[in-house]
């Protein structure tokens, strides 16, 4: 205990354990980019492992690789790799850690595979159901027939 | 693989995240589920409609609505607006914003009057073109207490009665547009300087308006912009009241003015050394010495129009010297403008985006490459008539200026196949006019149509050589193209026409005296480009009647025939 207080407090480890029990040891000021963890830092002083109870292993791993390497390039291949349901959990990490900047990657990335595409693309695409009735379905149909122009092909 | 979809752990202010980055229409993606449909009806903030039956139907679903444009939105009237607010709940009216009425002649002051009170936030509106608004109209406009801006363009019936009305309701007005409302007179203008005093822009263009008028306006402390188009009655007395007022002046525009000489804008530029746009096209003959010395001080200048008047290489060279920050120049058909002119205001305006050089026939070759070399951000070349350039000035375009977007060679009888190679090099070349370019062929279309991908509008008007081929290259390789003309391209035929048809995006196509094209040409095109707006066939002797069947049939969205 008294050999990590003296230590330098950039090289500090911390320890951040995933809801599956996974462990990860971060520098302090990677830790810091969370400002969820930030927060529970500021609290209690002497803590060595937090408790990341909405993230799987898997997606704190990436968050924490995306951390230590953003950048412009980075960003722009980052979101390529994950299929949308990983998009969405990680958005989820993203937003419960309170990472600003990977939020913004990823609500980006997200929008960009929806843009101009249509309607059954998009249910297939977040695996959602279409839970309009087929008389709403319909009318809106109708009403917004316009909105077919310019959708890209499937 | 989840057996739920993670969609449904998305909290909705993710979703609203997301949403708001999606950067084509969201319109269809409304249809995805209930989910969807709430937040993207909660969040559009504006929405322009198109079909009168729907706007009851929207704007209660769409609440929070900022800006509603019912320009296009047919038989809108009073009797419409009483319908849409006495019916149900009226929340989408209070966060209007923005309310765009242009050209809705349907709409009286009764009902314009009910709408304005509604929206208690109005800051904008536009009403132009509304050409039978009058007086009461405007006494209805003056309810909008909040109103910033406010366009009356074509509002014929307004006089100084009615811009009174608007000028004591409407106090915080910052911006105002009057072109064209030929009734308003002195007096309207003077009690309009002396109750909107947070006027910042002032359009009183082709208003009957005199010299008077500027000593009030001159009073307006916080005027930025000042337009005065052809205003013939205004002449130097006037624009020497300008001189000592309107301290914050940044841009002025005495185009067709005919009562105005260099001496009266010697006054406004003596007084305002900050000035960065002059725009003074139609209205000298020429630029006196006073005048030219004058120049030397705005060093601020981003934008000079002088179109039509005398120049000489020494007024250039006093531009290039002086004018260090000009972005735009404008010199079409300017009397005077020799090479050596030209090479001394680019070498030293090297910023350079804009070049209006239309009818300045004495370019040549030297000149368009020094400004290729000079000037690597132009992003728009105007050189219509100027017939001595030829591929060897345009080979150096190609080569430097890459952020060219906009480039008119209409009746430049020096371009051929081989300067369209080089031109091609500018891959972002967004507007070409090759009008009367009669030694083009499809050799030369090809290259523009492999590279210049993000073409939107091509005019190849009289340009009798180009054929079927090189339409083909244009369909695969243009496919955003909006606006073609192609009249007196008399070697189509309907195979061409058919290639044509394959341009999705393509809503203005000109076909003037084709001779060899029919009905089955003009039908593929009807099926396929759904967003064909304007179509002329004039002196197109083989269209016959199942031709016109077929655009009534599939062209939905043609305004003009």
């Amino acid at each position: 205990m008294a050999e990590e207080k003296s230590q330098a407090s950039s090289s500090k480890m911390l320890t951040l354990k995933a809801s599956d029990g996974v462990l990860f040891e971060v520098e302090l000021n990677i830790a810091k980019e969370m400002k969820t963890v930030q927060a529970y830092i500021d609290d209690c002083e002497d803590i060595e492992t937090i408790p990341i109870p909405n993230v799987l292993g898997k997606h704190l791993a990436i968050v924490i690789e995306y951390i230590k390497k953003t950048n412009e390039e980075y960003d722009a291949e980052f979101e390529k790799q994950w299929n949308m349901d990983d998009l969405q959990l990680l958005l989820l990490a993203a937003n419960y850690l309170n990472i600003s900047g990977l939020q913004e990657c990823l609500c980006k990335a997200i929008a960009k595979r929806i843009e101009n595409k249509s309607p059954e693309y998009v249910r297939k695409v977040f695996n959602i159901e279409n839970d309009h009735s087929p008389e709403e379905e319909a009318k809106l149909r109708k009403e917004y027939k316009w909105a077919f122009e310019g959708v890209d092909k499937d | 693989m989840l057996s739920e979809s993670v969609f449904c752990l998305l909290t909705e202010d993710l979703l609203i995240r997301i949403l708001d980055r999606v950067n084509s229409d969201r319109k269809s993606l409304r249809l995805v589920c209930k989910e969807f449909h709430r937040v993207e009806s909660t969040t559009r903030k504006t929405i322009r409609i198109l079909r009168i039956e729907f706007l009851l139907g929207l704007l209660q679903k769409y609440c929070n609505i900022e800006s509603l444009d019912l320009s296009v939105c047919p038989r809108i009237d009073d009797g419409a607006v009483s319908v849409l607010l006495s019916h149900g709940s009226v929340n989408w009216t209070r966060r209007i914003k923005r309310l765009v009425l242009s050209r809705a002649t349907g709409l009286g002051y009764v009902g314009l009057e009910m709408l304005i009170r509604a929206c208690p936030l109005l800051e904008a509106v536009d009403v132009s073109h509304c050409c039978g608004y009058g007086d009461r109209e405007a006494s209805a406009l003056s309810c909008a207490v909040r109103l910033k801006e406010l366009n009356m363009d074509k509002c014929l019936g307004v006089t100084d009665i009615g811009l009174a009305k608007i000028a004591v309701g409407c106090s915080k007005l910052e911006s105002l547009s009057l072109k064209w409302c030929l009734e308003i007179s002195d007096l309207g203008i003077d009690l309009l300087s002396k109750k909107c005093l947070e006027l910042k822009f002032l359009d009183v263009s082709y208003l009957k308006v005199t010299s008077e008028s500027l000593r009030s306006i001159a009073s307006l402390l916080k005027l930025e912009v000042f337009i005065m188009v052809g205003c013939y009655l205004v002449d130097d007395v006037g624009l020497r009241f300008l001189e000592k007022g309107c301290p914050l002046l940044k841009a002025i525009d005495v185009s067709r003015c005919n009562c105005v000489s260099p001496s009266g804008l010697l006054s406004v530029i003596s007084g305002h050394e900050g000035l960065e746009q002059m725009d003074a096209r139609y209205c000298l003959s020429e630029l006196s010495a006073p005048l030219i010395n004058g120049l030397k001080n705005l060093n601020h200048l981003n934008i000079i129009r002088i179109n039509g008047v005398r120049v000489s290489d020494f007024i250039l060279q006093i531009i290039g010297t002086n004018c260090k920050s000009l972005v735009e120049l404008g010199l079409s058909k300017c009397i005077g403008v020799t090479n050596m002119g030209i090479m001394q205001v680019v070498s030293g305006c090297g910023n350079l985006k804009t070049l209006d050089l239309t009818c300045c026939r004495s370019i040549t070759d030297v000149a368009i490459s020094t400004i290729a070399n000079s000037c690597p951000n132009l992003a728009c070349l105007k050189l219509e008539s100027c017939d001595m350039v030829t591929e060897v000035g345009l080979y150096q375009l190609g080569l430097s200026c890459l952020m060219l977007e906009e480039l008119d060679l209409t009746d430049c009888s020096g371009v051929n196949d081989i300067a369209l190679k080089y031109i091609s090099r500018c891959s972002e070349l967004v507007r070409l006019k090759l009008g009367l370019c009669t030694n083009i062929s499809d050799i030369g279309l090809a290259h523009i149509a492999c590279n210049c991908t993000k073409l939107t509008e091509l005019d190849l008007y009289r340009c009798v050589r180009i054929g079927d081929d090189g339409l083909a290259a244009l369909a695969t390789g243009c496919n955003k193209l909006t606006m073609l003309n192609l009249s007196y391209c008399n070697r189509m035929t309907d195979t061409g026409l058919k290639c044509i048809s394959n341009l999705g995006e393509l809503s203005d196509l000109e076909l003037r005296a084709i001779p060899n094209i029919t009905s089955i040409g003009i039908k593929a095109v009807a099926i396929n480009c759904k967003r064909l707006a304007n179509l002329d066939l004039k002196h197109c002797e083989k269209i016959n009647d199942s031709g016109f069947w077929a655009l009534a049939f599939y062209a939905q969205n043609l305004l003009q025939l």
